[in-house]
Order: C-alpha cells, then structure tokens, then sequence
C-alpha cells in the first residue's frame, strides 16, 4: 500500500485525550526547536522551502500567506484554523481534530510565533460536538503544563488559543464570511482584496489555514524543508488526505504522496469498486470540484494537474462514482447543495446557480432540448465569472465537467428521453416480461401503490398511468421479470 | 502537574512521557488495547466494545493489558476496530468488533496468547 501518514500521523496510535501520549510521539517538539532555536523569518523560510500548500481546497503557499501576514502592518495579529468542514462525504479535518487535537494547536503556536501573533482561534463545526470537547480538554491540559498560554516554557513568547463555533453555513468555509462570523456578524463574504492576511479578523492581519495544513507543520519543522519537498511532485509537494467514499469497497480515509493516481487509489488502497462494477467516475473537490471521467485515471494528482481538467483539489473529499450513477443526477445533486447554501450577497450566485438548478431539473424530467445544454455552459460560465466569492465562482464547477465528459448522457436524457444509468425516476418505465414472469405475486403484494394487476401463476401488468417509479417490484422480482427502461 | 519552566525541563519530561508510551520496556505490561473511538468509530459501536472491554479487565482480574481509547485510522469499512499492541512489539488489527468478539478477544488473544485468526484485518509493527 502507497500510503505515508503524515497529518496523520498520530490519529489511531495515541490516545487524544492525553497530552503525554503526545509529547512521547515528539509532541511540542516542533514549538520548543522554534521558540529557541529559530528566528520567526527561519521559520517562515523553511515552511516556504518545504513547498507546503493550503490544504483546504485553494493551494495558496502557505509558507508566503505566513510571510505576507508578517510584513503586514499592525499592532496585533491573529491566527486562524479554519475547521468548518462542509463538503459532503468529507471528514479529514474532523478526524485530525478527534485524533490528534494537539498536532493543531501546536502548529498554530508556531505559525503565531512566525507571524506575531499572540491569539489564535479555531473556527469549528457545531456538528462536530466530540471534536470541539477533546479541543478544549486539550488546550486546557496545554495551558497547565506551559505549552501554550503566557509566557511559554519560560520564553517571552504567549499564544492563547479559542474556540469559535459555527452554525453550520457552508459559505462560512470561506475566508471571508468565517471571519464576518467570528465578528458575530452574518457569515457572508467581502470583496478581495484587502486578503485576510493584511485586514482580517477585526481588521487586523490575519493568516488562515486549514487543519490539515496545521497537521502537517510540526513534521516538516522536525525534520526538515527538505524531507517534506522529496515527497509529492514537483509543485505540489508532501501529502494529501482523502476521504473515499461511494461505490468503493474499502470506504474511509487514506494519506497519499501527491502524484499518485486515481487508479492506484481506488484499486490499490481503495479496494476497488463495489460488486467489480465498472468504473465511471470520480468526484473530488466537493460541491466546488468536477468528475474526473475513467480516461484520467493514470493522471498523477495534484492542484494542478486536477485545476487542469475542470476539477479541483478541494479539501479531499473523493466520491467514487459506478455505471449505475447517473452523471446529469449528481450535477443536480451538488447544485442543489449550493443552492441551498448560498448566502445570497451577490446576484450571479444566488439566481444564477438557482436557474441553472432549474434547467437540470427540467432535463432529468424529460424536458429537456439541447439548446438547455448549450445555455447551461453559458449560464455556468457567466456565474464562475461574476461571482463574489469561492462558493459561487466554483459551484458551476459539477455542472459544467460533467457537461464536459459526459455529454453523450446529457445527450440521451434531452434527445432521447432516456436516462441511460435508470436513475431519473421522470425517464424510465418499469414493464413486465410476459416471458419470465412466473405470476408469484410478489410484485403485486409488495407494490405500495398498488398498480400491478395479474392472476397468480399468470403473467402480471403494471398500469404505467399509475406507477409512481419506485423500482420495488425491480428489486424484489426473483425472476429478472421486471425490466427496467 | 506543575508548568514546565524551561527547555531543559521539558525534554526531561519527554523522556517521561516515551518511556510510559512505550510498551516494549515495560515489565509488568504485555498489552495496550487501543479501541477506535473517533465520531465514526462511536458511531459503530465502538463505545459498548470499550466498556466491555474495561469491565472484563476488572472481573477477570487482568493485570497484564490495558484499554484506551484512540482516534480513527481511516478503516472505516471495518469499524469498529481494535489495535492489540503488544510488548513484543508487533500489532494486531481486528475488524468489526463486538462485545462478544471483544471478550474472545481477551480470553484467548491476552489470557490464552493465541491471536483470533478469522476476525484480523491486518497486522504490523507497533507504531
């Protein structure tokens, strides 16, 4: 297996909930070499060298977010860790924190001492209820030993650490509008710049990383920029956490070098696809991210190789998709999520993403024509444009690859009225084969309509007028005698 | 516990927490049973396993193991999950623990020293 646990080093082999456990494993190891053995610009220069990227989805370097948020002016400065982890099916960052809570609030100890700040603030989901405990019980245990507090190990260097909660708004992911939230104001963004790194969090500069960003700092302090930069390709160096989920056998989470392949992921560490179904495509990045179709497999990944083919990075998130997922489906599935979720601030976004939502609302009704698919481009790539922040200038994103790769499907749903996976409930007729059907009854007694009508032991009908789709019969047939079209 | 004041001080007290951490040089110590308890884990019943787990420990009078708690190792298609490490230095992973299993587990894996083959996901060196 092609795994290397680095952010995850320590989930799974401590206990979290003791600090010792912790320090055995070199914890606060990283804090002690910085505060007395390197200067706050040696430790921004090993961080830039090491070739570390923001783990949360947009790879800025965090090593220059760091070093801009120094230069900044201002009499005081924050640190934040953004934990509002929204995407569905992801949960790295929640893991990180439930696993190694520590390995967090020393890296954001060291990124205070980089960049002059005295006070940190972890940005977490509500929903995240045991995370959010063993957070505080651990910077209690910290504060008590003199890892972080005033005066740490007797140096002149304090950091104090709080929590902030969210309420669970997606949008709140983003920079700006988790810093509105903190503030106590709505979670809605503001334009860029001025970039949190010089006016953030109560307008002061304010640098923002992602938990797995945090979770990978100790190592490379510990062990050198250049152990981090031998791993993962040439731009995008180290490792990547991801969650598999979907129609993968062994769902949960992995550490993988960047570079390596889709292919090496779902059927080396992944276990392949569930029932040795075909595979047809992989969703990463979340409700911001593309399907990557099957002829990418061999693609090595990163930020840029996946920015390159319409997908993106993300937080990690990688849903595996088979030959029974209906690709215009899911399109509809992760529009309507940000849908739901946008905050509404800017016109393109909040009407836009709701008209595209409407037009493939109408293609998997049947209504479909292909001037839809031809507006829908459109329409996305005006939203990606005009948007005001991260969540609408990428939520066009499933739409519009998987316009990009799987058009002959879009094709079928508006030309010939056909779902061709039998997802969409408005595009398939389920009828009785007058052949195989045994007359059981089965069907008919299990119909919650009911709209199969036939005598036992004689070929059954179902009254199409009436049928509301809900494939039971399909699933409860002993006899392949329901056929699905 | 007291703040510690300086550098000094704390490297001595790693050299406390590893050797307390580390099982192969413990004497009286054969065990350290690591139970899954992220959100996940919980959620797949991992709690009932380490109650069971704990309460057997102090009916059958076990001296030689003990039962923690840990984060998630990312086998989430197998949780809940158990790590038995032990002060030979190697690692055992079962999968898909119940309490049942749990106490097979300690009657013939600590008390008998013979691993359940049939319910092991993986093994390895302690990490």
């Amino acid at each position: 297996m092609k795994s290397i646990r680095i952010a995850l080093r320590n989930c799974g082999v401590i206990n979290p909930e003791r600090i010792q456990d912790y320090i055995a494993k070199d914890g606060y190891l990283a804090l002690s070499k910085v505060i007395f053995e390197m200067s706050p610009d040696k430790v921004i220069e090993t961080i830039k060298k090491s070739g570390l990227r923001g783990r949360g989805g947009g790879g800025f370097p965090t090593g220059l977010k760091w070093e801009i948020t120094r230069k900044s002016a201002g009499d005081e400065k924050y640190i934040i860790c953004n934990a509002d982890e929204g995407d569905p099916g992801a949960f790295m960052d929640r893991s990180i924190l439930e696993g190694d809570p520590h390995s967090v609030l020393e890296a954001m100890a060291i990124a205070g001492y980089a960049i002059g700040a005295n006070h940190g603030v972890i940005y977490v989901r509500a929903e995240y209820p045991l995370a959010v405990n063993r957070l505080k019980a651990s910077i209690e245990q910290a504060e008590s030993l003199g890892l972080l507090g005033n005066k740490i190990l007797g140096s002149d260097f304090s950091f104090n650490i709080s929590l902030s909660l969210g309420a669970g708004a997606f949008v709140c992911g983003e920079e700006t509008s988790l810093i509105s939230s903190i503030e106590g104001n709505r979670g809605e963004p503001n334009v860029k710049p001025p970039f949190p790194a010089e006016k953030g969090l109560w307008e002061k500069p304010t640098s923002i990383n992602n938990v797995e960003t945090f979770a990978n700092v100790c190592p490379i302090i510990l062990n050198g920029d250049q152990w981090f930069a031998s791993i993962g390709t040439e731009k995008s160096k180290g490792t990547k956490v991801f969650a598999l989920a979907g129609k993968i056998n062994n769902v949960g989470l992995i550490e993988v070098p960047m570079g390596t392949t889709l292919r090496e992921i779902i059927y080396e560490v992944g276990g392949g696809i569930q029932g040795g179904k075909a595979f047809k495509a992989a969703q990463t990045g979340g409700p911001s991210g593309g399907c990557i179709p099957a002829q990418f497999l061999d693609l090595p990944i990163d930020y840029d190789s996946l920015a390159s083919i319409g997908s993106m990075m993300g937080s990690g998130g990688l849903i595996i998709m088979d030959e029974d997922n209906c690709m215009v489906d899911i399109a509809k599935f992760y529009l309507e999520f940000t849908v739901d979720e946008s905050c509404g601030k800017c016109t393109p976004c909040r009407i836009g993403n709701k008209r595209l939502f409407e037009k493939l609302q109408r293609i998997t009704r049947g209504d479909g024509t292909l001037h839809t698919l031809d507006s829908m481009k459109e329409l996305g790539d005006i939203v990606k444009d005009c948007s005001l922040c991260g969540l609408g200038q990428t939520a066009p994103n499933p739409v519009l690859s998987t316009l990009r790769y799987f058009y002959d499907e879009y094709k079928a749903h508006v030309v010939d009225k056909r779902c061709p996976s039998g997802v969409c409930a408005s595009l398939i007729t389920y009828s009785v084969d007058q052949e195989k059907c045994t007359g059981c009854t089965v069907c008919a007694r299990n119909c919650p309509v009911p709209c199969i009508s036939g005598e036992r032991k004689m070929p059954h009908l179902i009254d199409q007028a009436r049928c509301i789709k809900c494939g039971v019969c399909f699933d409860k047939c002993r006899f392949d005698a329901i056929v699905k079209k | 516990m007291n703040k510690i004041k300086n550098y000094e001080e704390f490297k001595k007290y790693q050299l406390e927490c590893s050797a307390s951490f580390d099982l192969t040089s413990s004497k009286t110590q054969n065990f350290m049973l690591y139970v899954g308890m992220a959100t996940c884990g919980i959620a797949a019943g991992a709690k009932e396993v380490f109650d069971t787990l704990n309460s057997e420990i102090i009916s059958k009078n076990i001296k030689n193991a003990k039962v923690t708690s840990t984060g998630c190792l990312g086998y989430c298609y197998a949780e809940p999950v158990i790590e038995v490490r032990s002060s030979t230095g190697i690692s055992t992973f079962y999968a898909g623990v119940t309490p049942e299993l749990a106490i097979k587990i300690l009657d013939q894996h600590i008390i008998g020293g013979t691993p359940l083959e049939a319910s092991i996901l993986t093994r390895g060196d302690a990490l």
